[in-house]
């Protein structure tokens, strides 16, 4: 760094030229900026020359070199350039700043012949690729439609068409769609055919049936684009950089993927002729038949009678709300349940129940009201107006319900009848039944075994995961400390005083390096030990026994004289009582 | 072979439409015993509602029945099919004030909220995942978060608060199962059905298991009383040589202990 400091002295000078200044019109150059004497980035814009298209992005190269002798500095900025027709381009002399320098990239020229033979051939090989390339897999659209009205709904077919040859690892997005102005339903599960012969080629193809809605008037465009993962071979000294079609195995390289795209797809979405369009149409879209049933023909007074539109056919069953209901004053009605019967990834062919329950107000033969469903025809371009057939109901009167004289027949006819004092209102409907009265027992819930059958899974597993995960330099501390311990009752067994003091000072730094695995215990002296051991809470009585043997190991093994009258089993007996509080 | 598909389909039908068969029934069944209550025919109503309840209950069915038995002043069963409602739907406020207005006319006093409804015997489920999330919890907690270091203080605060929490769960969770045991042996004492000329009787708790006893007290038909349990938690019963099975009871608050035959009370949860 210094170095390139003490260069900042050379004189600045700029210089700009093509490498190379003469390529046919296939070929592209570099226009290449050279500032020598600083290393700081020029500030500029380069002037638009017609014909000639700049990469936004250059390159940029710092050096510093030593050129017989003389220390030289440089900037370098290369730009890809692509000729549009031939000629003769002078590029002209622009003005940068370097630092605080203004300098002048000075003019360049570039010849642009027109293009060769093998520029042609490689020109023609390109375009085949690309075209194999559109043909090793593409999706296709296949709607019966040519233009759909506002609401519509159709059904359509989408096809992902894969050669047979590319080595396709999975689909990694299916196809989706871009752009506004008509939805589409999300694709389910593909249908999968293989062995397809297309343009002479053997694809497999995965077909999704979607619906098509159009929700905006006007020509809409979208497209459809599904990204596959190809396992393909890089092929960097391949001057087309395909990394397709140059290895006949398609390689076994990395995994790439691969956008395949349609090209825009229009569609016009028309508004819903005015003409002609009955009051009581409500949004239905398509090609229907009509029906109606009630469940009984003969009620008592306040039963609910089922009363049940079907719509059947093709046609936007997604947004058709419920048939509006005008019974007049002798039923009353609900809210419809609804339950669709057919395609329903599409919602788009089947058939959709209306159930009402309807409640007749009086009694006798009572006539339901014939209904009406319009809807328009998009095949036709009409509104049609569809009526159901009407269905008569017998009600029983229910006169014991309301008439008070009733009581009377039943008080002459000798029951038991007393005028009932309303604590509320009697129930209508049963709600719902049980068996039984029962008092919820956790013990006979499944949620309460499930949360302890987890708990238990999860401890065992856990547990022996424990076990599995053992420490291995902890282990290894505690094999060592086994050992020591053996050789502490052999060195008693056999009165060696020196093995005995030896083992117990190593035994007991042991243990301490288990209690502080962090720190490093051999570098410590006895009193810093203690101290290590009074910040852990270990009692006072536990660290002055520490502290005594340690001094008494240290003594017979520094200045080799046993101060202790003790003999090595009461000692013995004493270090293990002590060792044992080391944890 | 046809024939022979043919009879296990049917089989099968009749095996999955039996249910909903039935379910239509006692509906049926319910529907003709609102029309008769509403036409005022209380004791055809009482004997429809009585006959679905050999097989079928419902919150619903329980609120009618006690409505027309204490629209007939049999009060007892009134009481105790109120009762009965409120376990299977607790929520009804309507039936609720009903019972109360039922307690108030036999002249008992209104029934007393026994626990916090905290601690409601239909909460034991609650109380007892909830004990056993906890446990399993801080056992996996401690053996994770803490592996095995009982030096740190945080190690022994967190097993405290731990302890703390299981024991206060324990607590709750035997409180309900208590309030459960209770309602288990709880009855309410029913007296024959009356009649204009018969008024409401009261009911002896005798000293001993006889006739000829003489009463403790004289109960009011509704009251509640719980059955008296032995040692191997089954009722203490006796047997008289005519077949009378006699239940020892005492009243909720344990001064009144005596004997009641089988038929002078119904249990709330049979």
């Amino acid at each position: 760094m210094p170095c390139l400091v003490c260069l900042g002295n050379q004189a600045l000078r700029v210089e700009a030229r093509f490498e190379p200044s003469t390529i046919s019109l296939t070929n592209i150059t570099t226009y290449k900026v050279v500032v020598h004497g600083s290393q700081e980035p020029p500030v500029g814009s380069i002037p638009a020359l017609p014909g000639l298209r700049f990469s936004p992005n250059p390159r940029t190269f710092r050096s510093a070199s030593f050129i017989n002798g003389v220390p030289s500095i440089r900037f370098e900025l290369t730009f890809q350039v692509t000729p549009e027709h031939e000629g003769t381009f002078d590029f002209p002399s622009w003005s940068m700043r370097v630092g605080k320098h203004t300098s002048t990239a000075p003019s360049a020229r570039l010849n642009v012949l027109p293009p060769n033979q093998s520029d042609r051939i490689r020109q023609a090989a390109e375009k085949q690729q690309q075209q194999d390339l559109r043909e090793a897999a593409f999706i296709e659209l296949n709607c019966p439609r040519t233009f759909l009205y506002e609401g519509e709904t159709t059904e359509a077919q989408i096809s992902l068409f894969l050669w047979e040859r590319l080595p396709v690892t999975r689909i990694e997005q299916i196809p989706t769609k871009t752009g506004v102005g008509i939805s589409m339903t999300e694709l389910g599960q593909p249908n999968e055919q293989r062995n397809l012969r297309l343009k002479n080629k053997t694809y497999t193809s995965y077909s999704w049936t979607v619906g098509l809605t159009g929700t905006m008037k006007g020509v809409q465009n979208f497209s459809l684009s599904s990204i596959l993962r190809v396992r393909v071979k890089a092929q960097r000294n391949s001057p087309l950089q395909s990394p397709f079609f140059n290895d006949p195995f398609f390689g076994f390289g990395r995994e790439q993927g691969l956008e395949v795209k349609t090209d825009n797809i229009s569609m016009e979405v028309r508004p819903l002729p005015q003409k002609g369009r009955p009051e009581n149409f409500n949004g239905a879209i398509g090609s229907f038949t009509f029906d109606t049933s009630v469940d009984k023909n003969r009620v008592s007074l306040g039963d609910p009678v089922r009363l049940t539109l079907k719509i059947k056919g093709k046609g936007n069953f997604s947004a058709m709300p419920a048939p509006e209901l005008s019974l007049g004053p002798n039923f009353r009605s609900g809210p419809p349940a609804f339950h669709f019967d057919g395609a329903s990834s599409t919602m788009y062919g089947g058939e959709q129940s209306f159930d009402y329950v309807i409640t007749p107000l009086i009694s006798g033969l009572l006539e339901i009201p014939t209904i009406e469903f319009s809807f328009f025809d998009p095949e036709l371009e009409t509104y049609e107006t569809l009526h159901s057939s009407t269905h008569s109901v017998r009600v029983d009167p229910s006169d014991d319900w309301v008439k008070p004289e009733v009581l009377n027949t039943a008080d002459n006819s000798g029951q038991t009848t007393r005028p009932t004092p309303s604590l509320f209102q009697t129930e209508q409907e049963p709600g719902q039944w049980v068996s039984r009265i029962n008092i919820p027992n956790p013990l006979y819930s499944q949620l309460f075994w499930i949360i302890n059958i987890i708990g238990f899974t999860l401890f065992v597993f856990l547990l022996f995961r424990k076990m599995r995960n053992k420490d291995p330099w902890l282990e290894k501390l505690k094999l060592n400390d086994k050992a020591l311990q053996v050789r502490l009752k052999d060195c008693v067994k056999l009165t060696d005083r020196d093995g005995f003091y030896q083992s117990l000072k190593r035994m007991i730094r042991l243990r301490i390096t288990m209690i502080f695995p962090k720190t490093n215990i051999s570098a410590l002296s006895t009193s810093e030990l203690i101290n290590l051991l009074h910040t852990q809470g270990f009692p006072p009585n536990v660290t002055d026994e520490i502290s005594q043997l340690l001094h008494l190991c240290e003594t017979k093994e520094y200045a080799g004289s046993d101060r202790s009258d003790e003999s090595l089993d009461s000692l013995f007996s004493r270090a293990r009582q002590i060792i044992r509080q080391i944890k | 072979m046809n024939q022979r598909i043919q009879r296990i389909l049917i089989g099968i039908l009749s095996f999955t439409l039996y249910p909903s068969l039935c379910a239509e029934s006692q509906d049926r069944q319910f529907y003709d015993a609102v029309r008769a209550e509403a036409s005022g025919d209380l004791q055809l109503a009482a004997s429809l509602y009585e006959e679905i309840l050999l097989q079928h209950q419902s919150a619903n069915l329980h609120a009618n029945l006690g409505n027309i038995y204490y629209g007939l002043s049999d009060l007892g069963r009134a009481i105790l099919h109120l009762r009965k409602s409120l376990l299977l739907n607790p929520d009804n406020r309507e039936c609720r004030s009903s019972l109360a207005s039922a307690l108030k006319k036999s002249g008992l006093q209104a029934m007393p909220d026994r626990t916090n409804p905290l601690f409601a015997e239909n909460l034991q489920i609650l109380w007892g995942s909830s004990f056993a999330v906890l446990f399993w919890f801080g056992l996996l907690s401690l053996l994770w978060i803490f592996p095995w270091n009982i030096r740190s203080s945080s190690f022994w605060i967190y097993a405290v608060a731990w302890k703390a929490s299981l024991f206060f769960l324990a607590w709750g969770w035997m409180d309900c199962h208590q309030q459960g045991t209770l309602l288990k042996r709880e009855v309410i004492v029913l007296s024959s059905p009356p009649s204009p000329s018969n008024p409401p009787e009261k009911i002896p708790l005798r000293r001993f298991a006889s006739e000829d006893s003489d009463p403790n007290t004289m109960l009011t038909t509704g009251t509640s009383l719980l059955i008296d349990m032995n040692n191997a938690g089954n009722p203490r019963i006796h047997q008289s040589p005519d077949g009378t099975i006699w239940y020892l009871v005492r009243s909720l608050d344990g001064f009144d202990k005596g004997w009641l035959i089988e038929k002078e009370f119904r249990k709330i949860i049979e």
